[in-house]
């Protein structure tokens, strides 16, 4: 029996243009710190081999610093790691793999896969047939050579790739470095460890994508996690098991306020969020001059408390009541009629988060006026 | 708006204390001369609604008299039937406002006041104009009544706030401060003329610009990187190949086959060289022979021309012979003819001579007969001349004498006429006649009798001719004699010389010479035909070497190896450049920097946006608030011009008015002549800022807002038409609003039908 941990895409040096600085090193960083989860994870569990199925590195010409780094988060796992290069970090003549080699700092028990074949493990009695991205985008199926791969008899027989498998996943029609779905029975492959998609997913029984050890996007199918792949023998089904390393989880949130209590309700579900989480939140609807400056307050409050927090409130329509016309001094006058016409012009979707935004503005500086009469 | 009662104390002007009482509803007019107190009142009443009791600046208002003093204003009022008593104190800070029953005090009655009134108070010391409202655009100071600008715009939004009352909307104003302070905002974002960004918006698009021309800088050093990429990984890969091929090693080998050919042919070469030279030399050798054969050959020519012209000298001599002979021959036959010519001619001669004799003879004959008549003759006329000469001779005759004499002379003539020269000459004639034809006789006789006629002249021209052949025939022979004299020397000579020429040809050695060289020509003729075949064909083998194409060949091959080998020497280095320029730039993390970057560009333009929506949201705000304002204003325009214009017509006559947006008035049109404000002259300045006050008052009015209207100095300026005109304005005002009028000049308002307040007796009076 041989227990392998099995992750993929670590995209180590993605960037997050979409929050804010602070918020987007905080994430990066968290890319890294999550590898070093991960060998813990992989050295509690008594681990065999840890197989990265690709795209370790976000981009070809990351900083030294950066490449030194990964390497040393990977410490805490003593046993073998085997690096397959992706569609990011693809095995070009000069790639991001020669030059951790140039570096000196890949450790002794990590193996950079940096061409297609077999690699046999025979402490492990384990097999690995590799198809390393030998270029950023292939059209052919790079594993197709799986099927005639000789391997020593009696060992267990794992594939290691990265791409998308054909007619599985969403959007991947006609995609980039395709694999057959087929490919684990064709091969004879007691497991194929793939990477590429970004969340953990059963292609079949014997051939699963890890996804991305942490999250990255705001889509929840089931990131931040490592498969731990059990082997009982040779031609057996393998038992495979996610297990959460992630630091972040992301939420996407779509808000639709049409009554003010929508806001206390939005208010509670804000409040528990914590530290860990990562929120973009939409929220849209018809709200008045009080409730739009709570859902703000709201927001920023969480903003605040949260990792990172991106919003978009530009469909919310402001609708001051009549009330509030009346308490910001524009009942009457031409600055009533001003308001009448920012309330109207919200429903014209092109102008509505100008004559929004104009209102609120409005208000504030009539508060600001009055009060300084 | 109604003032009953007015009491000012220690207050400017007055350091005690001045009541008026009984006010009227219309006109008032105070009259008073300068520093009497007139502009004090005004000040009083002014101070007292639209001064903050707590104001501690004002110190003028202090008297000068006494400047310890605390000014003191009550002023008693009505306004729509509402009584009111306000009672305010300065630097002894009090405030009192009595209405409807209830007293007002302090901050309290002074908000009331203002929100009364339509005007708001400083927050902080004494009023400024753009708050004085319409207390400050009614109550005009003296000699700021021309002002009517400035205090119309801050009046503007009173004026706006009573149209909107009168829509039914609720006082509010400040409106003009809310698009002051949104401006504020917006030009901190944008440009006031241009709207171009500003402040931190240029700074956020500026340092977005910055990014992104940043990024495609390192964009395109990417670029370059996977060109170098992808050139290392073909250079490489072209390298090994070339490595395992070695195509210069197939060229070498074709090189050195190339080289083998080319030897040969330069043996080639050189053997014809050395036959080219061989020819040359046998060439040389043969021609001299042959040279020297030619001057020998010219020797056999010259003996042949002399034998020839040795022959043809002896015909020429055989002919001369024969000529010879026969010139001889002519000369004997032409003598021979000569000779029987010439007896021919002798013969012919003789008897010539003989007819010519006997003809002489005859004739000698003849005469002798005629000699031997006459001397007969002569001898019987002598006897007879003798006869009668005797006769005359006897005497006695004389007459017979003359014809004797006569006779004798007759016969002596005729004597003469026979003997000229006497008888005996006649005689010696006739004997030498007589021996010559004896003598004649004689030679005739001599001659032979002749045989035939021949003709002497024929004769003797046959004898002449002959002797010319002869001549003639002498002559040739003598020529012959030369010519063949001459042509014997010739052959003589012509022998001499075939004699020299044969014997030279014919020397031993001379012939044995000749034949030496004879053979030697044939044998050297025979090695130049031979070495001409060599040089042929050495020459063919060179053709068909194709030494040219082979030299081009080699040097091509030679230079497609360099080629070869210094394209993989420069495949080698670019590999070595490739690879450290790709080390070089990897390890400057470019990658890493552009995603840095692009997260910084969508942090950049997340930030622009949202400055951007702030700035068009403001200009909305701007733009809706100004708008609407100007529509607000538009809609007071036309009844406040209406008003102006009723006003207008107690000056002149067909004249109209323009307002601009604050409803400050710009320009008077005259008939067809526009004439705006600022040109006009200080008194009809002056008028048009009372009527433009007496309008707006109307327009309050009409709002429901309290006017009164305070007019010090007045008319100083205007001529006393116009001044009637102002008061006939005045006057129809004074219909409808309360009006405080202040002048120094009673006479000019003396007929305004209202009794003046002296303010001498006032004083007094207090």
């Amino acid at each position: 029996m041989i227990k392998l941990l099995h992750t993929a895409d670590w995209q180590i040096g993605a960037q997050f243009g979409q929050f804010d600085s602070a918020e987007a090193t905080h994430l990066a960083e968290a890319r890294f710190e999550t590898v070093r989860n991960l060998a813990a994870v992989a050295q509690a569990h008594a681990a065999d081999a840890v197989l990265v199925a690709g795209d370790v590195f976000d981009q070809q010409t990351v900083s030294d610093t950066v490449i030194r780094r990964l390497f040393g988060m990977m410490a805490g796992f003593t046993g073998p790691w085997y690096l397959l290069p992706g569609n990011h970090d693809a095995a070009l003549t000069e790639s991001v793999w020669t030059r951790a080699q140039r570096l000196g700092c890949v450790p002794e028990n990590a193996h950079l896969i940096l061409e297609p074949g077999v690699i046999n493990n025979d402490a492990l009695g384990l097999s690995l047939v590799c198809a390393p991205l030998m270029q950023r985008n292939t059209f052919t199926d790079t594993t197709e050579f799986f099927d005639h791969a000789q391997s020593p008899e009696g060992c267990f027989r794992v594939g290691l790739a990265h791409g998308s498998v054909s007619g599985i996943l969403p959007d991947a029609v006609d995609s980039a470095n395709p694999i057959a779905p087929t490919r684990a029975a064709s091969a004879r492959l007691d497991y194929l460890a793939l990477g590429d998609w970004h969340g953990a997913l059963e292609v079949n029984e014997r051939t699963w994508y890890a996804g991305t050890h942490e999250q990255d996007r705001f889509r929840g199918n089931l990131p931040g996690h490592v498969l731990l792949v059990t082997l009982e023998q040779p031609g057996k089904a393998p038992v495979v098991e996610p297990v959460k390393v992630g630091k972040y989880n992301w939420e996407r949130w779509e808000e639709t306020i049409s009554v003010s209590s929508d806001v206390e309700v939005l208010k509670a579900r804000l409040a528990k969020l914590v530290e860990t989480n990562v929120l973009r939140i939409e929220v849209k609807g018809s709200v008045d001059l009080v409730s739009a400056e709570a859902v703000r307050l709201a927001i920023e409050e969480t903003r605040a408390r949260v990792r990172a927090l991106r919003s978009d409130s530009s469909e919310l329509h402001v609708v001051p009541t009549d009330a509030e016309v009346a308490a910001i001094g524009a009942q009457g006058g031409y600055v009533g009629k001003v308001v009448a016409t920012l309330r109207d012009m919200q429903a014209d979707p092109a102008q509505s988060a100008v004559a929004a935004e104009a209102l609120l503005l409005l208000a504030q500086f009539q508060k600001n006026v009055r009060s300084a009469a | 708006m109604k003032l009953e009662r007015v009491a000012i104390q220690e207050f400017q002007q007055f350091a005690g204390r001045l009541e008026i009482s009984g006010l009227q509803p219309g006109l008032n007019i105070f009259s008073g001369g300068n520093e009497q107190g007139k502009s004090t009142i005004a000040r009083a009443i002014r101070t007292a609604f639209i001064e903050r009791h707590k104001v501690t600046t004002l110190t003028e208002l202090r008297p000068t008299a006494k400047p310890s003093g605390n000014p003191l204003v009550e002023v008693d009022f009505k306004i729509a039937d509402e009584s009111y008593a306000l009672k305010k104190q300065f630097f002894k800070p009090r405030c009192e406002l009595v209405v409807g029953g209830k007293t007002l005090k302090e901050d309290t009655a002074e908000e009331f006041l203002s929100n009364l009134m339509g005007f708001t108070h400083s927050p902080k010391g004494a009023t400024r104009p753009e708050h004085a409202g319409v207390p400050g655009l009614l109550w005009v100071a003296q000699n700021t009544v021309q002002n009517v600008a400035g205090a119309a715009s801050n009046a503007a939004s009173y004026l706006r706030d009573a149209l909107a009352q009168l829509a039914g909307g609720n006082a509010s104003g400040g409106e003009d401060a809310l698009i002051v302070t949104i401006q504020r905002e917006l030009f901190q974002l944008v440009t006031d003329k241009k709207r171009s960004p500003t402040g931190v918006m240029l700074e956020a698009i500026n340092g977005l610009n910055a990014l992104v021309s940043q990024r495609a800088e390192l964009l395109r050093q990417r670029e370059q990187y996977n060109v170098d990429l992808e050139s290392l990984g073909a250079t490489e890969t072209e390298l090994a190949r070339i490595a395992k091929d070695k195509p210069w090693e197939a060229f070498e080998q074709k090189i050195a086959a190339a080289d083998a050919q080319m030897k040969a042919v330069a043996q080639l070469e050189q053997r014809l060289v050395q036959v080219q030279e061989l020819l040359r030399s046998t060439g040389a050798e043969l021609s001299l022979l042959l040279e020297q054969e030619s001057a020998d050959a010219l020797l056999d020519r010259q003996l042949e021309d002399v034998g020839a012209a040795r022959t043809k000298a002896q015909g020429a001599l055989d002919k001369a012979d024969g000529e010879l002979a026969k010139a001889t021959q002519n000369v004997e036959e032409a003598t021979q003819a000569h000779q029987q010519a010439r007896a021919v001619s002798e013969r012919a001669a003789d008897a010539v001579a003989r007819e010519y004799l006997a003809e002489l003879l005859e004739m000698y004959t003849s005469r002798l007969k005629g000699t031997a008549a006459r001397i007969s003759h002569a001898q019987e006329v002598e006897a007879e001349i003798e006869g009668n000469r005797e006769l005359l001779a006897v005497p006695g005759g004389e007459r017979e004498s003359a014809a004797i004499v006569e006779k004798i002379a007759m016969l002596e003539r005729l004597r003469l006429a026979y003997a000229p020269d006497g008888i005996g000459v006649l005689e010696q004639d006739h004997a030498r006649d007589f021996r010559r034809g004896v003598e004649l006789q004689a030679r005739l006789d001599a001659l032979p009798q002749p045989h035939e006629a021949v003709n002497l002249v024929e004769a003797r021209q046959a004898e002449m001719l002959a002797a010319d052949l002869l001549e003639k025939a002498r002559q040739a022979l003598a020529e012959a004699r030369d010519s063949r004299s001459a042509k014997a020397a010739a052959v003589l000579s012509q022998n001499a010389a075939q004699f020299a020429l044969e014997s030279q040809l014919q020397a031993p050695e001379f012939r044995s010479k000749r034949s030496a060289r004879a053979s030697a020509i044939v044998e050297k003729r025979a090695a130049v035909t031979g070495l001409t075949g060599q040089k042929e064909g050495v020459q063919q083998e060179l053709a068909a070497a194709h030494a040219k194409e082979l030299t081009e060949e080699v040097d091509r091959l030679r230079a497609a190896a360099d080629a070869a080998r210094s394209a993989q020497r420069m495949r080698e280095s670019q590999v070595i450049m490739l690879r450290s320029r790709l080390e070089t730039v990897g390890a400057s993390g470019l990658d890493e920097q552009i995603a840095r970057l692009d997260a910084s560009v969508e942090q950049g333009e997340r930030r622009v946006a949202e400055l951007k929506l702030r700035a068009e949201a403001l200009t909305l705000l701007e733009k809706s608030l100004i708008e609407e304002r100007d529509r607000a204003v538009e809609l007071l325009r036309a009844p406040l011009t209406k008003r102006l214009e009723h006003y207008l017509k107690f000056l002149f006559t067909d004249a109209s008015v323009s307002l601009v947006e604050d409803l400050s008035p710009v320009a008077v049109t005259r008939g067809r002549q526009v004439e705006e404000l600022g040109v006009l002259s200080v008194g009809a300045q002056e008028q048009m800022g009372i009527l433009m006050r007496l309008a707006y008052a109307d327009l309050l009015l009409e709002a429901g807002r309290p006017t009164l209207v305070m007019l010090d100095d007045i008319g100083v300026f205007s001529d006393k038409a116009r001044r009637s005109g102002l008061q006939a304005a005045i006057n129809d005002a004074a219909t409808r609003h309360q009006i405080l009028l202040f002048t120094c000049r009673p006479e000019d308002w003396a007929d305004m039908g209202v009794a003046h307040r002296s303010l001498e007796e006032m004083k007094a009076a207090a």
